[in-house]
């Protein structure tokens, strides 16, 4: 053994299991909710959904998985190798980075770094170069088309996205994870939560739909406008290359709503319940996490809900309400708090 | 000593960005390369305790004009795209060699590791805050940037208006 | 030189987050699987068709201009940042400062909207 009192080591061990339990968290997570996304749109479609692999088909994803493990991986001969290998590794890295500075619970938290919230915007805005890198790869017109679309577009949300964020870091005064929901933990008379979208809730509407566009969902699902552009940037990809971008978009999804719940709805606090649990023990953060994932999955539900209601919007009605709609609110939503603050 | 080792293999990673840039045959491949050198760049800074501009590094840098440079080389001709044209001057590279370890020297005489307690100082989101909006400070440099990117986007906008008139 | 203990995870984030794709991807093609060679499925997918011209052409100026754009408003909201964490310091003198730097970017975004460079391919013509 070597010497565990070695300060490096202990911080390297500790890094790695917060590595592995964020892998683990999020690949469950992605499992359940290629099931979930596909039962919650049938069920709102009047269809039954998955239901053969397994009691209310549950074992679909696992089934999914061994098809694409099993699938043969085509590489298009016009594409430019190098690229087109290396877009869907850069699209797993750039989704999981940021997964490191979201915490579902006090402590429960990978890396609590200085700079949290600027940290998830700054790494998240990196998925933009794996889909340009995919969609060049390719050599093929829709990836082509699909990828500068995309870019575009989450170019043109990532603003508003990270203006927004202003008016609770200045609430706050802080840029952690960790502090800015330990600043919603208090409630009005004990039952109504002290949570930001009651402070900020032009901030909350403005980072919603953000959010939801850089996921790329409908009604900003323009990344894969599987009518107009056949697939979008990952036309060409087959196999486990095509299911690391799966991978990546829905880790996109799960890490989106957690920065809403974080951001906006008290993370892991909970009126009543959570000042119940405060001196419990491991109990506390089984509760916390459970509070946590709870409220993650309302969001969650509610996006796939807009999924099975809205329709797809054009490319140009969804860059000009970027810039002519969620910006300007965002600036005046940053001047409003200012205003307010210093008052 | 792991600090250095840690220090060695970022600059690797920059250094080996760099050459990416100037030796890649595709323009893609070189602002890929030049991605890669950045974001070294964002973990040096990491290194020295300025996690801001860390930060900062990736947002803009890496997240935004790597882009800007992915799009522009959309824009150029698909000729263009796939391989650059051969050049005749072997000055630039061998100037950029130069440059490269007079800069090298530079830092090494003004040693480094000092740099890190100063970083950490100004570095931090707040001390960046405490400086820009102190009075006493840099208050106008502040609004003149404000000035400057009015300007630049003035300028792009109306460039590019008369590039997509023709 | 302070590497803070925090960024060792973020380290072994970006290490694991860079093997764990290659690794799967390795372990997927060793599961092989049925391989009939075709020369027709390395084709560019271009709907069935045999591809036609080249994809790598010369794009519209309206994504350059967004990407643009992005960059000066990145700039921007980079610096409202630092207000944000410390107003507290400096009250309502940096909240105006922080208030004419963003009337004078609204005011870009003005120019930039009255001449159509936010018009997706309409403001050109």
């Amino acid at each position: 053994m070597v010497s565990v009192e070695n300060p490096l080591i202990m911080n390297i061990i500790r890094g790695l299991i917060g590595v592995v339990a964020v892998i683990l968290f999020l690949s469950l997570n992605v499992l359940f909710l290629t099931w979930l996304e596909r039962k919650v749109i049938a069920r709102i479609h009047v269809r039954y959904g998955p239901n053969r692999a397994g009691p209310y088909g549950l074992l679909q994803p696992i089934a999914d998985m061994i098809k694409l493990l099993t699938k043969e991986d085509i590489v298009p001969e016009k594409a430019d190798k190098l690229v087109y290998n290396l877009a869907p590794m850069a699209a797993f890295l750039f989704a999981l980075m940021p997964a490191a500075a979201v915490g579902i619970g006090s402590g429960l938290i990978a890396a609590d770094i200085g700079v949290g919230v600027l940290y998830i915007a700054a790494v998240s805005s990196l998925s933009t170069l794996a889909i340009l890198m995919a969609a060049w790869g390719s050599n093929n017109k829709y990836s082509l088309l699909g990828g500068m679309r995309t870019a575009a577009q989450s170019l043109s949300y990532e603003i508003p996205l990270v203006l927004s964020m202003i008016g609770i870091v200045a609430i706050v005064g802080s840029l952690s994870t960790q502090d800015i929901v330990a600043a919603q933990s208090q409630a009005w008379f004990g039952i109504i939560p002290k949570w930001f979208i009651f402070y900020q809730p032009l901030a909350f509407i403005v980072f919603f739909a953000a959010v939801v566009a850089e996921m790329g969902r409908i009604p900003f699902d323009l990344p894969e406008s599987e009518s107009e552009l056949v697939a979008g940037f990952h036309t060409e990809y087959s196999g486990m290359k095509f299911a690391m971008f799966m991978f990546a978009e829905y880790i996109h999804f799960v890490v989106g709503s957690a920065l809403v719940v974080t951001l906006f709805l008290g993370g892991w606090h909970l009126p009543i319940i959570s000042p119940l649990v405060e001196n419990l023990g491991w109990i506390k953060y089984i509760v916390q996490a459970g509070i946590f994932v709870a409220k993650m999955y309302v969001i969650i539900f509610t996006l796939m809900w807009v999924r099975g209601t809205l329709t797809r919007t054009k490319v140009d009605h969804v860059l000009s309400f970027g810039w002519k709609g969620l910006l300007p609110l965002a600036l005046a939503n940053v001047v409003i708090t200012g205003v307010v603050l210093s008052i | 000593m792991m600090d250095s080792l840690v220090f060695f293999i970022i600059s690797a990673v920059v250094i080996a960005g760099a050459v990416g840039v100037v030796m890649a045959e595709r323009i893609f491949h070189a602002v890929l390369a030049l991605a890669l050198a950045l974001l070294g760049v964002a973990a040096v800074f990491v290194t020295l305790g300025a996690e801001f501009l860390a930060v900062i590094q990736v947002l803009v840098y890496a997240g935004g004009v790597v882009v800007l440079f992915l799009f522009a080389t959309m824009l150029t001709k698909s000729d263009l795209q796939l391989k650059r044209p051969p050049r005749g001057d072997e000055l630039a590279p061998v100037s950029a060699v130069i440059f490269a370890i007079v800069a090298l020297f530079y830092v090494a005489s003004s040693g480094f590791a000092s740099l890190g307690e100063r970083a950490s100082v100004i570095g931090s989101v707040g001390s960046v805050g405490g400086l820009i909006f102190n009075p006493q400070a840099y208050v106008i440099p502040f609004e003149l940037v404000g000035l400057l990117l009015l300007a630049a986007m003035v300028g792009a906008i109306f460039l590019a208006k008369k590039e997509a008139a023709k | 030189m302070s590497v803070g203990e925090q960024y060792i995870t973020i380290a072994l984030f970006v290490i694991v987050g860079a093997i764990f794709p290659v690794l799967t991807i390795f372990v997927a093609s060793l599961l092989r699987k049925p391989r009939t060679p075709e020369p027709q499925k390395y084709l560019t997918y271009e709907c069935s068709v045999l591809p036609f011209g080249p994809a790598w052409v010369q794009h519209n100026v309206e994504y350059y201009m967004y990407a643009l754009l992005f960059v000066i408003f990145d700039v921007e909201t980079v610096f409202l940042y630092p207000w944000a964490m410390t107003y507290r310091s400096f009250g309502l003198f940096a909240t105006v400062e922080v208030i004419i730097f963003i009337a004078v970017l609204a005011l870009g975004l003005a120019y930039a909207w009255k001449k159509g460079a936010l018009e997706w391919m309409r403001g050109w013509r």
